[in-house]
């Protein structure tokens, strides 16, 4: 019973977060660094596209698409 | 099969298999978006990023505004096919007018399918095999040999390139009005004479090649998006010529044109960004220290645009700027493709409709060249060493 009531004290203190730090790590985890990921990939596909006109993978996605 | 391992499976395809076939279908959108925009993005990297690629030609699918689908149109994949069968629309109503992308721009004059040297070549052929032959051979020999070998063999498999290709690449301009179309059409012929620079000329191997290599390149591309044709009529050294784009002006323009309608001068100074004209038929060209095989192309065809009326583009950030309009960066390098605005094309084709030395510049022209002729008759023997056309 007594470790349970220190626990119950323990909880308000350790729930009260910065609400401006929650929003930016929510933003950073959900928006940029996923954006930044997939941007990257897209622009590898890009790069890819672009200079390597005759490779395999250029041809089949021409091939699938155009 | 058991439930349990179905459900494993299905928890694994989408846990597993939809974020990477995502993943994979993203990077084949780029893929995709870099092949159909293919020159942009090589021009991007070279103009901004610095890498050391080769730019191709925009071709004309993007020039004209069409999307980007319509850049392939040549090798429908498979869903292309579904689309089409889809929206039930035939698979051979593809736009005749639109080219192939593979293509490059007509980039050299030997390739745009008219003779090298109309004038030469053919006539040389017919005579000399006629005379000789009706002695020996029955005359059906000599009619049914003659008129077919020149006009069903295209003239670059019976003559070699007597020239170099053109070491820039061609662009093709945008589509133009209907109006401006047939002026396009109308092929208006130009005859040029042309001083080089003695100062300049000494450190060339060979100047009357190249000049006439130049103005053949010009032409070639001034009667393919604006036809107007421009015939080299002489080409003389200019020995004492003043040092100068202004004085070399000044002297240049009381000079004798004996005929031709335009009198150029090639000069060693290079292109300062200001005119380096006096009337629509005297022009001094300068060159481009940058281009290395022909560096007085860029300058040749600026100045040309502006005796048609063209106005130069002055602002580096403009776009018609950066993709290269003659009428803007004279002072780009030879990777640069040539290509000229809608803008200062269509000015360029008001300006030969107006032109004086078009076709009525006769009259003009006469007066100057009778002037011309006959003030300058004493000092063009010691001052310029007349070397006609053939001779190059």
């Amino acid at each position: 019973m007594a470790a349970k009531e220190t626990a119950m004290k323990a909880t308000p203190e350790a729930e009260a977060p910065d609400p401006s730090s929650s929003r930016v790590g929510w933003v950073l985890g959900w928006v940029a660094v996923p954006g930044l990921i997939l941007g990257a990939i897209f622009l590898g596909g890009v790069y890819v596209g672009a200079n390597s006109e005759e490779s395999w993978m250029t041809r089949a996605v021409m091939w699938a698409f155009g | 099969m058991s439930r349990a391992r179905i459900k494993a499976l299905a928890k694994l395809f989408f846990l597993l298999g939809l974020p990477l076939s995502l993943l994979a279908g993203l990077f084949a959108g780029g893929i995709y978006v870099g092949a159909t925009h293919r020159a942009k993005i090589l021009s991007i990297e070279k103009e901004w990023l610095g890498m050391d690629v080769e730019v191709p030609a925009l071709p004309a699918a993007d020039i004209d505004g069409a999307g980007p689908g319509t850049s392939h149109q040549g090798q429908r994949g498979w869903l292309g096919l579904q689309l089409e069968a889809a929206s039930s629309v035939t698979p051979g109503a593809s736009d005749p007018a639109s080219p192939d992308p593979a293509t490059p721009a007509p980039a050299t004059p030997v390739t745009d399918g008219k003779p090298v040297d109309p004038p030469t070549s053919p006539p040389t052929t017919a005579p000399t095999t006629a005379p000789t032959s009706p002695p020996t051979s029955p005359p059906t020999t000599a009619p049914t040999t003659a008129p077919p070998t020149s006009a069903e063999l295209p003239p670059s498999l019976l003559d070699p390139p007597l020239r170099p290709a053109m070491p820039m690449t061609v662009t093709l301009p945008e589509r133009l009005t209907p109006a401006l179309q047939s002026v396009a059409r109308d092929i208006a012929t130009v005859k040029v004479k042309v001083l080089v620079d003695s100062a300049w000329a000494e450190k060339a191997a060979d100047p009357f090649g190249y000049v006439n290599q130049t103005v053949e390149w010009a032409s070639s591309v001034y009667e393919t998006q604006l036809g107007l044709r421009l015939q080299l009529q002489s080409i003389a050294l200019w020995d004492g010529a003043p040092t100068g784009l202004g004085p070399k002006l000044a002297a240049l323009c009381g000079r004798p044109r004996e005929g031709a309608q335009i009198l150029l001068a090639f000069a060693g100074e290079a292109f300062t960004g200001e005119d380096s004209f006096a009337d629509p038929s005297c022009a001094v060209i300068p060159q481009s220290p940058r281009s290395r095989q022909a560096p007085h192309l860029r300058s040749l065809l600026f100045v040309i645009g502006r005796l048609l009326g063209a106005e130069r583009i002055a602002d580096p950030g403009s776009e018609v700027w950066r993709r290269g309009s003659w009428m803007g960066d004279v002072l780009a390098d030879d990777g640069v493709p040539l290509w000229i605005d809608a803008a200062s094309r269509e000015a360029m084709l008001r300006g030969k409709q107006a032109a004086p030395w078009e076709r009525g510049g006769a009259s003009t022209d006469a007066a100057k060249t009778g002037a011309g002729a006959g003030a300058g008759a004493g000092a063009e023997d010691e001052a310029e060493e007349e070397r006609p056309e053939e001779e190059n």
